[in-house]
Order: C-alpha cells, then structure tokens, then sequence
C-alpha cells in the first residue's frame, strides 16, 4: 500500500508536505544541481520588496548551539527584475511556488502583492511580517494583531492568490496574532520565522555580526517552533505551514502533529541540500509502519488533552 | 551534486594543522574550489566548515585538504582518525583562471592556510607546462607549510618569514614587489592583511587573482552569509565568497 503523501492548504494542492524555506534555497533555480523541484511540495522564494535591497554588511552570519544567527538584511534583486529574470524560467517546472515578500510600509507591501499577483508561476504569496533583520518593517508589522490585520487586510485586497502570513514567534500572544491575520483574510499562516538573537565575542568586546541582532534558526529554534505552531493552528482554521529546525522526518512529523498542514525546510539545507529526499522517505516509511494512508491523518493527531502517562505507577 | 559521506584515510598532524586524506566519490575540480566539509558530529556544531582542496586523485577517489585548527569545527575535522566519516559537498565555487598558452609566467603567493590552493594550482600548472614562480610567506620557519609538495611542483619556491628563520627576512609581498615585472598575473591566497598587500601592489600594474575567507552557511550560494563587497563598472555590490567567489579579480574586492 503506498502512502499518499499530497496535501491540500485551502485551494492548493500540493504533491506532499514539504516546501524549501524562503531564503534558504535562492529563487529556485539555485537549488537545481542539488534536488529535483518537482519531487517537492513547493518552494518559498527568496524575499522579495519592490525595490530590491543589498542587504546588510558582512558578517552576516555567526553558528550557535545547534543553530544560527543571521542578518542577511533580506538582500534581493526586487520584485521586477524577478518577474523579468527569474519567473520566466520557473514556469516550466511542475511544483508549487511561492513568493515571499515584504515591504517598509503597508503601502510597499501592497505593491509587491500586486505585482506578484499576476505572474503565473506563483501558486502563493508568503508575506513576511516577522523577519528579524530590517531597520523599518519586518517584525513591527508582526508582533501586534491591530498591525498583522491592518497590512494583512491591506495585501489581502491586492491579490487574487492564496496569501499566506510568515508570523514571528517574538510575539506575546500567539493566538491573538493568528486570529488577527486569519480575521484579515488569511489563507494560511507559516509558523514561525526566525527568532531575535545576538551573539557578542568577549575578546574583541564586539557583535559578531554587523547588524548587531539577527535571526537564530536550525535545530535551536524547533521547541519553539513546535509550540507555536501547535498554539497557532487551534487557534484559527486556516492551515499552518509549520518551519523553524526541521532537519529530519522525526522533526517534520512533530510539526505535523502538533498541528502544520505542511512545513518548510530552511537551515537544514545548508548542512545537506538534499535533505528534502531524506525527510520525505523517512515520512512516507513512518506512515508504513503506522498504518497512515493518507499524511494528511497526522495532522494535529498529538493525542491532546489524553492523561499523561505517570511514570510512577 | 550531492552531500557525500568519505572516509579519512590519513590524518597527518604538525602543530595547528591537519592534511585530511578523504576517500569517496571525487569529482573533478580545479584549483581555487573547496568543499563543505563536517563530521559525524551531529547538530553541534551546526554547518560544514569550507576547506579548499590541496589536491586529489579522481580515480583513487581521494581527495586531500590542510585544515587548521581555528576553533571547535575545524578542531574537531584537526581529531578525525584514519576510518572516521566525513560529510562533504563539493567541490564548490570558482577556480583560479588559468593563464593562456605562451603566457609570461604566473605569480603564486601563499601564506598560512592559504597556500594549499596554491599548491594545487602550481600541480596543474606544472602538468600544463606553465610557467610560475611560487613565493611563501609565514612568521616563523616552523608556519612554512608544504615544503615537500613545493619541492615536488617543479620550481623553486621564494620563502620569506617574518623573522628571517628561513628564506628572506620580511613579508611575502616584497620579494614579490621587485619582481613583479616578470610576471603576466598573480595569484594568492593568505590572511586578509597579505591579500591586501597583493592588491595594493598589483594594482594598476598586473591582473591579481584573490581567493578570499568567509565564514559560509551553505557553500553553494543560496545563504547569501559569505558576501564581500564589490565594485565592477562602478557599481558597488556584495557578492557571494562561495559563487562568485572565492577568487576574485583583485581590482573589484573593496573588502568588508
């Protein structure tokens, strides 16, 4: 009995599970040498703003404990120069794609949504109103419901396709900001993008990237990830694209679980690009052995409010 | 192109440094490029750590780097014993250019953990029958690194140390600089303070090729953590040590 691993996020449907994390696989085509797109759920492109944005100044990066901190500063080539050079080549490769975008205003973010509305290519729009590591923008548009409504509202009028909001996981209220953005017309919610975080060297009494904050990701992050996803997705019905340290199918599966309609693979492929094909057979053999016909069964499965099992009896 | 697991065959020790002999699936590079490299180590630390490739054997299907010890990845790559399993993705990134048939001879300048590319590129431009000179830097004697695959390669190597323990008394640059109309390009890899060094001197005068350091995240691009700031027709931008890199023309690196 095979397992049937495709997924649906409201009208999308997806061939399975798993999609590549914007900002972590280039804008597609990067990632050809190394997988096969169209064994892939989908893939989040590079974050795009309607100007463009060199990013931040080196270093940029910096490893912690089982993790990262990055600062990239959200550097790329603009919402134009994508839809001339690189949309084009994308349109040909069977597998769902999703531009992430963001914006220093409400206003710029409406009009990257419009201009990526009408390229063929996108099955979504991901909006990123949680990244960690641009001066104006980013995070503040995320972390207070009235500001998540507001610009949700606001791309919402400006696209036809599934509109998806990337939360941060920086926020006091889990639920009231999924709710926000669901009441605002949300068609899925991607949980969660990276964490705030700093690292200084004690030698040199300096940051050790130039941005001062950055955003930590990989292994590092994934309780916390697990934890809002699982808050977020009871708290709207919208489906949750669950991402934050997913490296193997052990770790996709906790996502599922908790209650991610799909999940997205980020740092992990920087360690192993192929790590996608891994996750995928280490899922499809756990639905195997559990008896699961369709993934789509895991989802929110956690045996929630059962009675913990007490060790001491 | 895929992670690959190899096997270390040799790990031959002196000081700080390692030569890592892998055993696996080689494909072909050229010199210049490198390979993520990490152990079976699992999430901690993290990311593989870009060494770039001293040499190897397709056939024999090894491959070999000089690693140095500078902190806890490329201490732990320093401790692998013979048998022990090594993730690696490349090779990576783009090569020295090679110089044209009938060219006058190249400049190679190494210093530290930058001569094992160097000595790469003196191999393949020994089995072209190209002409180069390779000059080394280090502080002391005991930091000279490579000395039999230098003599091996075919030329005399000019050797400089800081404090005149062996080879010319100064740095790299200088036996360089007085000879620097001999030679139709440069080629270094070093510490930061000696590619500087390269530049400032060729500078008008000479095409240099630079192969740069970056901390990396991926190694093959899509991270965006490795860039250094450029400037071509003008235009100032930041582009990827992993990619674009590491060797860049010395006259667009503006440096970080």
């Amino acid at each position: 009995m095979g397992v049937n691993l495709s997924v649906s996020l409201g009208s999308l449907r997806l061939k399975n599970p798993l999609l590549l994390a914007s900002g972590c696989c280039g804008y597609g085509l990067d990632m050809e040498p190394y997988l096969d797109l169209e064994r892939l759920g989908g893939i989040c492109l590079k974050g795009l703003s309607v100007k463009g944005s060199e990013g931040n100044p080196p270093p940029r990066i910096w490893e912690t404990q089982g993790g990262m901190i990055n600062a990239i500063g959200l550097q790329n080539v603009g919402v134009e120069t994508f839809l001339r050079d690189k949309a084009p080549h994308l349109r040909s490769r069977r597998t769902a794609f999703v531009a992430n975008f963001y914006g220093h205003s409400v206003d710029e973010y409406v009009e990257a949504a419009r201009m990526l509305d009408g390229e063929p290519c996108l099955s979504a729009l991901e909006m990123n109103i949680s990244c960690p590591n641009i001066q104006e923008g980013g995070i503040q548009f995320g972390t207070d419901p009235a500001s998540v409504r507001r610009v949700t509202e606001a791309c919402r009028s400006a696209t036809s396709k599934p509109l998806w909001v990337k939360l941060s996981p920086n926020v006091a209220d889990v639920a009231a900001v999924a709710r926000a953005a669901e009441e605002a017309g949300a068609d899925a919610l991607t949980c969660i993008n990276t964490m705030p975080a700093m690292a200084i060297d004690v030698e040199r009494r300096a940051f050790r990237i130039s941005n001062k904050i950055g955003g930590l990701s990989g292994p590092a992050l994934k309780p916390v990830a697990v934890r809002v996803v699982y808050q977020a997705s009871r708290a709207v019905k919208i489906p949750v694209v669950g991402i934050g340290g997913i490296s193997t199918a052990a770790d996709a599966l906790e996502f599922l679980l908790a209650g991610a309609a799909a999940f997205q693979v980020g740092t992990a492929l920087f360690v192993d690009p192929g790590c996608p094909y891994t996750i995928l057979e280490g899922i499809a053999e756990y639905c195997a052995r559990h008896g699961i016909e369709n993934v789509t069964d895991l989802v929110g499965a956690v045996q929630d409010g059962a009675p913990m099992p007490r060790c001491h009896e | 192109m895929a992670l690959r697991t190899y096997r270390v065959v040799d790990n031959d020790r002196t000081g700080p440094y390692s030569t890592l002999t892998l055993q696996g699936e080689v494909a072909a590079s050229e010199p210049g490029q490198f390979y993520m490299l990490r152990g079976d180590w699992g999430a901690d630390p993290l990311l593989g750590r870009p060494i770039s490739i001293l040499g190897e054997d397709v056939e024999d299907g090894t491959v070999r780097f000089l690693v140095k010890e500078v902190g806890e990845g490329t201490r732990r790559l320093c401790a692998l014993e013979p048998g022990a399993a090594v993730f690696g993705l490349g090779p990576l990134g783009r090569p020295f250019p090679l110089p044209p048939p009938g060219a006058a001879p190249v400049a190679l300048a190494g210093g530290g953990v930058g001569v094992p590319p160097m000595i790469y590129l003196a191999g393949r431009l020994s089995a072209k029958g190209l002409p180069f000179r390779f000059f080394q830097g280090a502080r002391t004697a005991a930091d000279l690194l490579c000395l039999e695959e230098l003599a091996g390669a075919g030329t005399e190597p000019v050797l400089a140390t800081e404090d005149g323990s062996l080879g010319l008394r100064g740095l790299v640059t200088e036996p360089l600089a007085g000879r620097l109309g001999e030679f139709s390009a440069v080629y270094a890899c070093g510490p930061e303070g000696m590619l500087k060094a390269v530049q400032a001197l060729c500078a008008g005068r000479v095409p240099s090729y630079l192969s740069l350091e970056a901390r990396m995240g991926c190694g093959y691009g899509v991270c965006l953590g490795c860039v250094v700031p450029v400037e071509r027709n003008g235009r100032r931008t930041y582009e990827r040590v992993c990619a674009e890199g590491p060797v860049f023309e010395g006259e667009a690196v503006r440096w970080a």
